[in-house]
């Protein structure tokens, strides 16, 4: 452990291991509760980055335990994007919960996802139904068709505002804005229905925020009414820092939703 | 092939990945590999091509290592008075010192060309360098192509142009009387604290490249086709391929059709493995 109090590491399966990064809590407030951050995926997962390791840090500074990792074929795990998919990474939360817990004893257990990194989290949640206290679903994928058309469409315009001589090179449906994906995985992403899987979750506490110009859903509040005991849906109005903009290289953090979410579990862990 | 995650540099505060191969060892006669950030992008790269590189280049033996300069990806901001810019050239000495080797190559994309071009200025262990969509050369083609594009102008004159910050910096300092620690050594730039270089500073004379060649440094620098007229080499076109021509001994310069400036096309990402695999081949495992 470093003055920062954080300590990267692989675990899991040798030849399928998964990089982590503990953070710490501070000394002061040290809490019994722990949080496991799941990242978006491909070019999501790169630009939002840094506001995950800006959200770990605060949460830690606030007491928490807190584990941030990468899934399977994705950023310093082992494997390749193709190789990864959604039930393998289920299993990599599963893992990731596992591995706090060896770490430090818990009393609470928090998800925090981001896009399908939240649709992960509640999948996992089912998976391990009385194990996880909080899910926070930071802008969610509720429909999954509309997201992979939306990511297509994306990198359909960008490669060809560039490629003139060839229109529609590497314009498929598994290559995805620099990042091949398997035809299972594009599947399995296109199968999503965060609706259906509302009536198979029951947890304490679920906080779902939106940050652009979302409508409340009350189709998703219905949803998940009836099987949680906490339900809240806020809107707080900030950048979509995974989509790529004309600031190439800018690492943008929202800060206001950081802020939130750090205000909000450390109200649930008291 | 084995990776493990580090932590080093002062405090402990830098995280980086070592990548090795657990079947071929090199016995310490090949470099180590530093792969750098590119932008404010953490270690893995621009759609992990750090990443691909790094597992690339350990099936032959080589030790790879990527990590993130304070403030980004997963190391901590610095808490000391270096600039950004200084800041990373000392990371990267650190980086070094870490692994041990006697000889280093260093991969840069966009701005980690940069910096290691400015650390091999003043550390003789960085044996070559990879430019990828980095550094270019500035010849007199260079400049005629600057006086006649207009956006160029209108920069200029709308005071959006890079050369105005510079001025007002310069007026800065001099009202407020900088130390010299507070100018770069290695270009004379005024500190511009946590801010990205501009692109003036990724300019290579063809005095500084022919000082290069004196101290044996190779050199290979990979652009984007469709984009050479900005770099303004001499080259040719034969089958649809470009061809730089008349380069001093120690520079190689490669061009990636179909390519953006992050490699978005996979098809352009395996061409770029394509090229840095080749000129290791070429020059490195020689």
């Amino acid at each position: 452990m470093n003055e920062a109090q954080i300590e990267p590491f692989y675990f899991g399966e040798p030849d399928k291991s998964l990089f982590g990064i503990y953070h710490a809590p501070s000394s002061h407030n040290c809490r019994k509760s722990g949080i496991v951050l799941c990242y978006p995926i491909g070019q999501e997962y790169i630009r939002s980055h840094r506001s995950f390791f800006q959200l770990a840090l605060r949460l830690s500074k606030n007491g928490f335990h807190v584990l941030r990792f990468d899934y399977y074929g994705t950023g310093d795990s082992n494997g390749t994007c193709e190789e990864g998919g959604i039930e393998h990474w289920i299993k990599d939360i599963d893992a990731a919960i596992g591995e706090l817990r060896k770490i430090a004893h818990l009393d609470q257990l928090h998800l925090v996802g981001c896009r399908i990194g939240a649709t992960l989290a509640i999948k996992a949640a089912v998976k391990r139904s009385n194990a996880v206290d909080s899910l926070v679903l930071w802008s969610p994928i509720i429909n999954g068709l509309k997201y992979h058309k939306e990511l297509v469409h994306l990198h359909e315009g960008h490669v060809n505002s560039y490629v003139e001589n060839e229109p529609n090179k590497g314009i498929t449906q598994c290559e995805i804005l620099g990042f091949q994906y398997s035809e299972s995985l594009v599947k399995d992403l296109r199968a999503i229905n965060l609706i259906d899987l509302c009536n198979k979750l029951f947890l304490k506490n679920l906080l779902i925020i939106e940050n652009k110009n979302a409508k409340k859903s009350d189709t998703l509040m219905e949803a998940f009414g009836g099987f949680c005991e906490n339900l809240e849906h806020k809107i707080i109005p900030s950048p979509d820092v995974w989509i790529k903009d004309g600031n190439l290289n800018k690492g943008m953090v929202p800060l206001p939703i950081i802020q939130y979410v750090v205000s909000q579990l450390s109200k649930l862990s008291e | 092939m084995k990776e493990k995650a580090v932590l080093f540099g002062r405090n402990r505060s830098i995280v980086g990945i070592i990548s090795t191969s657990e079947s071929k060892s090199n016995n310490g006669k090949l470099p180590s590999v530093i792969l750098l950030n590119a932008g404010m992008l953490h270690r893995v790269g621009p759609n992990r091509l750090n990443v691909k590189i790094a597992r690339a280049l350990v099936k032959n033996g080589l030790m790879v290592l990527r990590f993130d300069f304070s403030g980004l990806g997963d190391t901590a901001t610095r808490q000391d008075t270096l600039s950004f810019e200084e800041g990373n050239v000392q990371e990267l000495k650190d980086a070094m010192d870490f692994l041990g080797s006697k000889s280093f190559i260093i991969i840069g994309i966009c701005s980690g060309g940069r910096v290691a071009w400015e650390t091999a200025n003043m550390d003789s262990r960085i044996a070559g360098i990879i430019f990828v969509e980095s550094m270019y050369i500035r010849t007199f083609y260079y400049h005629i192509n600057r006086m006649l594009n207009l956006q160029k102008w209108y920069r200029l004159l709308s005071g959006q142009s890079y050369m105005w910050h510079l001025l007002k910096q310069q007026v800065l300092n001099i009202l407020n009387k900088p130390s010299l620690e507070n100018l770069s050594a290695s270009t004379g730039l005024v500190d511009l604290g946590s801010s990205l270089p501009g692109t003036d500073s990724y300019r290579l004379t063809g005095k500084e490249l022919r000082s290069s060649a004196k101290c044996g440094i190779q050199l290979l620098f990979v652009y984007r086709d469709g984009n050479e007229t900005r770099y303004n080499y001499k080259i040719k076109r034969s089958d649809e391929k470009i061809i730089a021509l008349e380069l001093p001994e120690n520079i190689d310069v490669e061009f990636v059709k179909e390519a953006d400036h992050t490699f978005t096309l996979l098809s352009s990402q395996y061409l770029l493995l394509n090229i840095i695999d080749n000129w290791f081949r070429h020059r490195i495992y020689r």
